[in-house]
């Protein structure tokens, strides 16, 4: 029974592991050991660093990594603003009566890709386009409804008591949410601040479509590793490789948090 | 087949010398005959990623210190070009200088691109006359794509102009001639006609264990390599039909030249409905993986010793092809010829100069520097790409004994079907239309279908018909009908 | 002297003010909206103004050029026909329904497997986690490559193993390599859900079904499975909305050919490769009320369980 348990587990995270790592070994082979038919290569091949030294030396790797870090970071943390104060509201008032919470969350069922054309005019009279704040202001559109949504299971959670309790030693409503509700919800702030950050970091759409040069984030460069005549699989494993980098960490070191999260408080301690 | 390669041969040389001539009887438009330019605003433009604007890029640098203007470069992945500047272009935003451009969307983009001659005109210490004694040594076919409606709007750079990749060493290889002769009568050579294509495909297609060359394979070889997948399986369908003597749609012109209309004839869609039949029964001796296959992997079959043919791939692969055959099949040679029925899918990526811009001085002259002859030669010689000028393909450096093969070849190739094809492409309808980009993206969704068994052939062409004339009636402004 | 008091009285006064407004805002009736104003204000500007703008379009004929025309509800009629998008939508929901149900087997037999702590656990889930946060478009380039026929790692190994190389992407299965791809990168989601689900579930009535000697199977269709719905309603409500809208790993492999084009592909195309912002317009407005309607009815099921189990 054990053994069988472990069997398990060991294939389940071959499953997960095998095509990360995939990644990790494409970016240290040449283009010879990547277009190859002997599966001996996927693994045993004479590594080399010149995917790393071509993305570096090449395309300004480094430049559209520092804009990924700025407009994910600067957009969750507004992100968390927002949907920290609309979460409380939604979960201590219901207000709107669920109908407003739903509207919220549709706005994720809205096909970007059409969205985007007015969003383009839009930016374009704005002066907008190819700048971090307004990639920044994009990616804040589609994580805060499920951000609201996510953290709305978190503050339902606060027993009212405590709060009315508060009230009647002189609380304010500000100081309410200040002082007492947000201490608490800090492990469902932190989960939903790590989704935010991912899902900015891993944004395509929109990236691609309103950054030119100054404000292109590493995605889109990735992506980009899609020529007329080859496709340079070598680099682009080994930007993906660094891109992958951050992410891998902050599961680690998030997990706990991360599953508490997706129960939406339906799942106590 | 020794015929045929003679009089390529000949030609080459009697080219190679008309060429040297020209060479000698005047110095070619470089960097130092760019004259001062007063306009300095920086320069904005897209271009692709892939080595050969890797190296170019590094030649643009050079053009900055020369003019002291600043060139912007964006790098995008080429599947998204269009949709990217095409944004840009259509909400105005007046960003890109330069426009990179598929020979198919010119007609399209019209509007949007400056005639060059006009900027000749305005900023050519020669004037028009300069403008167009340089460019004369571009392929007279890809120039004729970069024009709408007779106007130059781009200057191509590199092409990607089809041919048939066959392995010459096979083809030459006694016991396969005397076999092939046994079983179908009559000599194999590179095949020109259908029927002949498809026997050789037939011919070739064999299991492991079975013998190539008097030799155990041990692998499954196949006949053809295609690019069946959503992406580029409508250049081949092009070759297909333009090779029949048919198209998507017929262009009907005026007595004096103008557009009059375009009309999907009965004739246009029994040959498109032959074609996909014929390409399709063809699949059976392609290897699984052409069914979503690219450019990449079909060279690669090809490359790897797994196919015998490419009937219709983009010549600026064979280098690579080559390459990869010489490592995995020592003995190997491959050969190019022209596509069945000599009328091979043919365009370039060009470059325009975008109406909107704030600096059309500098633009144009970067045009100009780009097309320029050290310029296109360090894109075929680092770059490895093909350039669109002719005098470049004919240059002596290229057809060395070294690099005759694979390099040399190619180029003589090059020039010489442009030579055969140019008096056909101003009727090709790809060249006609403002709809050119639209329906080329919708091609490669639609001619896809029946090859994945989504749809019949019959649905297919109905499909395509009515997209073609739904697309071509909202974005131009000739219309069109079906007969 | 008389300037400074004057000064001191208008200071007083402007403090007294703000507070004013602020007492409103804060106070027991209007604080509940003051929180939302913020959002309300990003959904107004980015949600309202494409769909207005959609809303118009999908009643124009428009291509980015020129005049739009208005030809009345042209647009919908040519959608209710189009053989394309509605296999599309087809498909949408064929993927739907084989992610979904998947996910939720895979997750329940992993949850059943980890139920209980084991050692390494941290490790375990730590990698268990990471698909879901890696970029699913670099991914999909990498798949594609991964799957190809001949120089795919997957059939190298299947290769090296002895078996027969399969042909990912071909018409009939592509479409189930998509799946596959998605499921991949979602499982840990819905296992680790239920995990959670059923650690927290109180033992002693578990014992005392052992103490009155229930079948393990009964006790798992009895007990577990309806203590854990509103978990499963979770997963089965949030992979919906994102599944339809499921569009990342057809980019870098299939790009829509091989029987694989969704309903996301499909707008896409429409809108910003044809740039028919009219025909493209209709299919978001149409796909939208489509997705809306099928979320309401499960959102209300949602958060009754929610309620349920709190």
């Amino acid at each position: 029974m054990k053994i069988l348990f472990w069997l398990v587990t060991a294939l389940v995270l071959f499953v997960i592991v095998a095509p990360l790592a995939w990644i990790y070994l494409t970016a240290f082979k040449s283009p010879n050991d990547i277009f190859t038919t002997e599966a001996r290569k996927l693994i045993f091949f004479k590594p080399t660093m010149e995917n790393f030294n071509r993305l570096f030396r090449e395309f300004p790797f480094w430049d559209n990594f520092v804009n990924t870090a700025i407009i994910s970071v600067s957009s969750t943390v507004v992100v968390m603003v927002i949907a920290s104060f609309a979460a409380y509201s939604f979960a201590r008032w219901n207000t709107g009566k669920g109908h407003l919470l739903f509207t919220t969350i549709s706005t994720r069922m809205f096909p970007g890709v059409v969205a985007a054309i007015p969003f383009f005019v839009m930016y374009r009279n704005l002066g907008l386009l190819d700048t971090r704040f307004g990639l920044a202001l994009l990616h804040i559109y589609f994580n805060v409804s499920f951000a609201t949504f996510l953290l709305y299971g978190f503050f339902k959670e606060i027993p009212v008591e405590l709060e009315q309790a508060a009230m009647v030693d002189g609380y304010s409503r500000v100081d309410i949410f200040r002082k007492i509700v947000l201490p608490l919800v800090r492990p469902g702030l932190a989960v939903t601040a790590v989704f935010c950050l991912v899902w900015s970091w891993n944004e395509f759409l929109f990236s691609f479509l309103f950054t030119r040069v100054a404000a292109r984030p590493v995605t889109v460069l990735i992506s980009s590793f899609w020529g007329s005549i080859e496709v340079q699989y070598g680099p682009m494993a080994a930007g993906a490789a660094i891109v992958i980098l951050p992410t891998l960490v902050a599961a680690w070191f998030m997990q706990r948090y991360i599953i508490r999260g997706l129960t939406f408080g339906a799942v106590k301690g | 087949m020794r015929y045929r390669g003679i009089v390529i041969g000949s030609l080459v040389v009697v080219l190679l010398l008309v060429c040297s001539f020209a060479v000698l009887a005047q110095e070619k438009f470089g960097l130092k005959d760019i004259p001062e330019i007063k306009n300095k605003k920086p320069i904005n433009m897209i271009v692709e990623t892939g080595a050969a604007w890797d190296k170019v890029i590094e030649y643009i640098k050079q053009f900055e210190t020369a003019t002291g203007v600043k060139v912007n470069i964006e790098r995008v992945a080429s599947p998204v070009v269009y949709s990217k500047e095409n944004v840009e272009l259509m909400a105005g935003t007046g960003y890109y200088d330069v426009v990179y451009v598929e020979t198919s969307w010119t007609c399209e983009w019209s509007d949007y691109l400056w005639d060059l001659e006009e900027l000749a005109a305005q900023y050519d210490p020669k004037g028009v006359e300069g403008f167009r004694e340089d460019i004369h040594n571009i392929s007279p076919v890809l120039l004729r794509c970069g024009q709408a409606y007779g106007k130059q709007m781009v200057l191509p750079f590199y092409t990607y102009h089809m041919g048939m990749f066959i392995r010459e060493d096979v083809y030459n290889d006694p016991t396969e001639q005397a076999a092939f002769k046994a079983k179908y009568g009559y000599d194999l050579k590179p095949p020109t006609t259908y029927k002949e294509l498809y026997d050789q495909a037939e011919f070739f297609t064999r299991k492991k264990g079975d013998l190539l060359k008097g030799k155990t394979l041990d692998h499954d070889l196949y006949g053809v390599a295609m690019m069946a997948g959503a992406y580029q399986i409508n250049d081949e369908i092009t070759s297909w039909i333009w090779g029949m003597g048919g198209d998507y749609a017929t262009v009907v012109k005026n007595p004096d030249g103008t557009i009059k209309e375009f009309v999907i004839t009965k004739k246009d869609k029994d040959i498109l409905k032959q074609a996909l039949t014929q390409y399709k029964a063809l699949l059976k001796f392609a290897p699984a993986g052409c069914l979503t296959a690219n450019f990449d992997f079909a060279c690669a079959q090809q490359g790897e010793g797994f196919a015998i043919i490419q009937p219709h791939q983009f010549a600026s692969l064979f280098t690579w092809t080559a390459d990869l055959l010489k490592q995995k099949v020592p003995d190997g040679r491959l050969g190019i010829y022209p596509t069945v029925g000599g009328q091979p899918y043919t365009g370039a990526w060009s470059l325009g100069v975008a109406k909107a811009t704030k600096n059309p001085e500098a633009a144009y002259w970067l045009v100009r520097y780009i097309a320029s002859y050290d310029c296109q030669k360090v894109l075929m010689k680092e770059g490895g790409q093909f350039s669109a000028r002719m005098d470049l393909l004919l240059d002596p450096e290229f057809h060395s004994p070294e690099v005759e093969y694979p390099l040399g070849i190619v180029c003589s190739y090059l020039v010489d079907i442009w030579q055969k094809q140019a008096p056909y492409v101003d009727n090709y309808w790809y060249f006609n239309t403002r709809a050119g980009g639209k329906v080329y993206e919708m091609q490669m969704n639609v001619l896809h279908k029946p090859m994945a068994e989504e749809v019949t052939i019959d649905e297919c062409v109905e499909e395509l018909v009515a997209k073609t004339i739904e697309l071509t009636s909202k974005f131009d402004t000739v219309p069109i009908r079906e007969e | 002297m008389q300037t400074e008091a004057l000064s001191e009285v208008q200071v007083e006064s402007t403090v007294a003010r703000k507070p004013a407004i602020w007492e409103t805002l804060t106070s027991e009736k209007y604080f509940k909206w003051t929180l939302l104003i913020p959002l309300l204000i990003v959904l107004a500007i980015f949600m309202v103004y494409p769909l207005l703008y959609c809303a118009y379009y999908s009643f124009h004929q428009w291509g980015m050029r020129g005049e739009a025309i208005y030809i009345g509800a042209q647009n919908y009629r040519q959608l209710l026909n189009d053989k394309a998008f509605l296999e599309a939508l087809y498909r949408t929901l064929k993927v739907l329904v084989i992610c979904v149900s998947c996910e939720l087997l895979i997750g329940l037999g992993l949850a059943l497997l980890w139920s209980r702590e084991f050692p390494g656990e941290n490790i375990v889930r730590g990698l268990a986690l990471l698909p879901l946060l890696v970029a699913p478009l670099i991914l999909s380039l990498l798949w594609n490559f991964m799957f190809e026929f001949d120089f795919g790692a997957v059939n190298l190994v299947l290769q090296a193993l002895g078996l027969n190389k399969v042909y990912w992407w071909s018409p009939e299965r592509a479409l189930y390599t998509i799946c596959f791809i998605t499921i991949w990168q979602w499982f840990p989601f819905s296992t680790f859900v239920l995990v959670a689900g059923l650690r927290s579930l109180p033992r002693d009535v578990f014992e005392a079904a052992k103490v009155d000697g229930a079948s393990p199977w009964y006790t798992f269709r009895r007990l577990t499975l309806p203590m854990l719905s509103p978990l499963i309603m979770i997963i089965v409500v949030l992979r919906t909305m994102w599944l339809i809208r499921l569009f990342d790993p057809l980019y870098g492999t299939t790009r829509g050919g091989v029987q694989t084009e969704l309903l996301d592909w499909i707008v896409y195309r429409t809108a910003f490769v044809y740039f028919d912002i009219g025909y493209g317009s209709t299919m978001a407005i149409f796909s939208l009320v489509l997705t809306i309607a099928v979320c309401a009815v499960m959102f209300k099921i949602l958060m009754r369980a929610l309620e349920g189990a709190r």
